[in-house]
């Protein structure tokens, strides 16, 4: 018996490797494991080394590991690249007629003939990783049932028949194992869960812009941010919202401002070269005081970068990007659920201090799944910052205690007024008279004061008191928290919002004893941000920037290697 | 219900253009074409691009959004599929339109989006004082091409014709009352409207005066558009003739006619104050 099982599937790109991965871990949930699905994969269509890894258990799980309990290998090349990840004793499952495995000690070569058993049993060659899949779940002696109800769901969109191939693929797989294999089963306990979902950060925020009220998406596919995009697009008629594929990301934020401007929520997303091209976009909704919410989905960069590769090198340039000076919100959600809530909170402020808010995610959130509890269905939203009745003259920019004004709703009766891309003054015309500028702008970043009611503490992981407390933000959160449950005496305080500079995280700092960074960058731009807002200096630093998340075992032993010293 | 007064258009502010810019007339016959159509300032929005031309937004009182420069189509594009039943009309000149903002015109001109653009076209980038536009004649000499420009110009009016936009007209910013028609059956025409002004620049251009436009410029009465082939050879006259008026028109759906989501209510009209995302939830499994 073990308490968690982690599980490789490696094949070319087109060979289908994330859709079986996705089933398998569906199943997985179903039963009532907890788990954690990492893909990596070339920015390729044909070819290239693709790998979909679940880790799971009957404890809550968080993040992806190093150490392979299972391989599935779909060609050779998955074999070569990762058996050093296997554990003793690992199971290896590969087709003996596509290529020969070489020996290898304390592993457990499983051949598997999946081609041949897919073209003769099920009458489909390409079913062959459902074959693979029977067979993973009968070596794990669990119920194949939930793995056959998903494989109905996924593939019976595409008719009766493709479902029952792909079934009946499955079906043979693990009757092979039962019947030929059977001394390899080694049995998981069933844990007892409520029904869960298993979702990726871009479906939570997908999900959650859909429940805030967004009535206008626009977008140009860019990696890691276009599943987001055809989610959306797949869900845009059924929930009565456009989801627009527009020209350029040029398009895409000015499209946004023109919806916005006329009263709906909007929302685009993209990636940091989409970004460079919205910057100009993003000043002015920022000084024309409009609501926005735009998805920064970071790879790493510059220019065309690692497309689907993972980093956290852009979070300057979300705090910074375009010229001079105005109020705005970076929120960092760290797993599916907390985009779920940051989301809705994105619509919030934004809408209420009409100001652009990103959501800073990265690949590795955008695309990992994780299992956990259903997102709530009932959504109720509150509008806010409209002006009510309007008589006499209206000012679109008028100074007020909070330094929001009220706005219009495109065509309502005396609200007729320019939103304005220039310096202006409260009517909304242009000025370029200083007097106008000191208000306007002083007006404008007086928001970063009054939006603080709507901010919250920083969330604190592990013991409030510890030796070492462990900082970063984002994505960063699920490996720390697999890190944790090996290190004791160890916290960990996680950024999910990273400007306005959090208060609260002042206190934390303060109080603890040995401050170890952790980011995906390497000039270490969060550590940085720290001193430069609150004057500590973290001790130790731990930053990656290969493309790759971090893994909990490398944090582990990070971690202990500065105690020793 | 009575016509508002062209003045009532106005604002505080009174036109910052030199003395005898042709953005006099843009601007009198928009403000008359508004009130011909017994619009009001709450029932119009105006998306204007940057350059003299978008500058017509400190002296309009309607609603409206002074965008980016080159942004005017996609600004007026977000406005018109957040509420589609509004009138919006983007106004920008040969530097934002068809320069800048190219990549924006072809995706307006493809989709047929409803929505009206007026170009002030005078073949010079002049609030920046003179350096060459997409427009500008092949050979000109300005403070950017001393050598002569080397591009040939760009021919938006054939683009647009050529993708069977809604509308395509082109209008003279001295003859006030032909343009003022003009745009009032460009804002009717559903689907999407290029309306091309002509215009003289007295400070930066001293070859194409108002003299110049006068002995080439005629006048297309029918108001129902040319076959595109037709229309097409009519453009080729320049610059020897200049053809003003409807050139073209087609039937073609506009984009938002496509979208099931907006068969029966605008965007802006559909509450959200409670939304159930069930099914979504549920697929999640």
């Amino acid at each position: 018996m073990t308490d968690s099982i982690n599980i490789k599937i490696g094949g070319k790109a087109g060979e289908g490797i994330k859709t079986t991965g996705l089933i398998l871990a569906k199943a997985l949930s179903r039963l009532g494991f907890s788990l954690f699905a990492y893909d990596e994969y070339p920015s390729l269509i044909k070819g290239g080394h693709n790998t979909y890894q679940i880790y799971f258990g009957g404890e809550e799980v968080s993040s992806q590991h190093q150490k392979l309990d299972f391989l599935i290998a779909f060609d050779e090349q998955t074999l070569t690249l990762h058996q050093e990840e296997l554990k003793s004793g690992a199971k290896v499952l590969f087709d003996p007629e596509s290529f020969e495995a070489p020996k290898m000690e304390e592993v457990e070569l499983l051949p598997i003939p999946w081609k041949k058993i897919a073209l003769e049993n099920a009458g489909s060659a390409q079913a062959f990783n459902m074959v693979a899949l029977g067979a993973v779940v009968a070596l794990l002696g669990l119920s194949a049932n939930s793995l056959y109800e998903v494989i109905t769901d996924v593939f019976g969109s595409k008719g009766e028949k493709v479902g029952q191939t792909n079934r009946k693929a499955a079906e043979d797989g693990a009757s092979l194992v039962r019947e030929n294999l059977n001394n390899f089963i080694q049995a998981v306990d069933l844990p007892l869960k409520a029904s869960q979902i298993v979702v990726s950060g871009n479906e939570a925020i997908g999900a959650a812009s859909i429940a805030s009220g967004m009535k206008y998406f626009a977008a140009y596919p860019m990696t890691p941010v276009s599943s987001l995009f055809h989610f959306l697009a797949d869900n845009a008629a059924s929930y009565n919202f456009v989801s627009h594929h527009v020209e350029s990301e040029v398009a895409a934020i000015n499209t946004l401002i023109g919806a916005s401007v006329a009263g709906v929520r909007a929302m685009t997303a993209t990636s940091g070269g989409g970004f460079s091209l919205m910057v100009e976009g993003l000043g002015m909704t920022g000084v024309a005081e409009i609501p926005a919410v735009v998805v920064l989905g970071m790879r790493p960069g510059p220019a065309t970068g690692m497309p689907t590769w993972t980093g956290q090198g852009d979070l300057r340039f979300a705090l910074h990007a375009s010229q001079d000076e105005f109020p705005r919100v970076v929120l960092a959600p760290g797993n599916p659920w907390e985009a779920f809530e940051l989301t809705k909170k994105a619509f919030l402020l934004a809408e209420k201090y009409q100001l652009p808010v990103t959501i800073l995610t990265d690949k590795y959130l955008c695309d990992s799944c994780k299992s956990g509890p259903f997102f709530p269905s009932d959504h109720q939203n509150k509008r806010f910052g409209f002006a009510s009745e309007l008589n006499g003259s209206f000012q679109r920019y008028a100074l007020t205690s909070s330094g929001v004004s009220p706005r219009p709703v495109l065509g309502q009766k005396g609200g007729a007024s320019l939103t304005n891309s220039y310096e202006h003054d409260e009517t909304g015309l242009g000025s370029e008279e200083s007097l106008d500028r000191e208000k306007q702008m002083g007006k404008r970043l007086k928001k970063l004061v009054s939006l603080q009611e709507d901010l919250w503490e920083l969330p604190l992981f592990g013991p409030p008191e510890a030796v070492t407390t462990l900082v970063g933000f984002g994505s960063t959160l699920g490996p720390v928290l697999e890190a944790l449950k090996e290190l004791p005496d160890t916290n960990y305080l996680h950024f999910n919002y990273l400007w306005p500079f959090p208060v609260s995280a002042q206190k934390h700092l303060e109080k603890a004893k040995s401050l170890v960074c952790l980011e995906g960058n390497a000039q270490g731009q969060l550590e940085g941000l720290i001193r430069e807002q609150t004057g500590i200096k973290t001790d130790y630093a731990l930053r990656k920037y290969n493309g790759r998340p971090f893994y909990p075992e490398e944090i582990v032993e990070s971690v202990k290697n500065l105690k020793s010293k | 219900m009575a016509k508002t007064a062209p003045k009532s258009f106005n604002t505080k502010l009174f036109p910052t253009w030199c003395p005898g810019c042709g953005n006099f007339g843009v601007w009198a016959a928009l403000k008359n074409a508004l009130s011909e159509q017994e619009l009001t300032p709450d029932k119009v929005m105006l998306v204007y691009d940057i350059g003299c031309s978008g500058n017509m937004a400190d002296f309009l009182s309607p609603y409206g959004i002074h965008a980016l420069h080159g942004r005017a189509i996609p600004t007026a594009v977000g406005v018109h599929l957040a509420h589609h039943k509004f009138p919006v009309l983007a106004v920008g000149g040969d530097g934002g339109i068809y320069g800048e903002g190219a990549e924006h015109l072809i995706k307006a001109v493809r989709a047929n989006f409803d929505i009206t653009v007026l170009v002030h076209n005078n073949g010079l980038y002049s609030l920046t004082t003179g350096q060459s536009s997409p427009t500008t004649e092949k050979g000109k000499k300005t403070k950017t091409t001393p050598l002569g420009v080397i591009d040939l110009s760009f021919e938006p009016l054939k683009t647009a014709i050529m993708h069977q936009v809604g509308y395509v007209a082109r209008g003279y910013a001295l003859d006030i009352p032909q343009l003022t028609n003009l745009i009032i059956e460009g804002m009717k025409h559903p689907g999407f409207a290029l309306i091309d002004v002509l215009e003289p620049c007295l400070t930066f251009d001293e070859e194409k005066t108002p003299l110049w436009f006068k002995e080439r410029i005629y006048q297309l009465r029918d108001m129902k558009g040319l076959k595109a082939d037709e229309a097409l050879e009519k453009l080729d006259e320049g610059p020897k003739k200049l053809v003003t008026g409807v050139l073209y028109r087609s039937r073609r759906p506009a984009y938002h006619t496509h979208l099931p989501q907006l068969k029966e209510k605008t965007l802006l009209d559909q509450s959200i104050d409670k939304i159930d995302i069930g099914d979504i939830v549920k697929s999640f499994r």
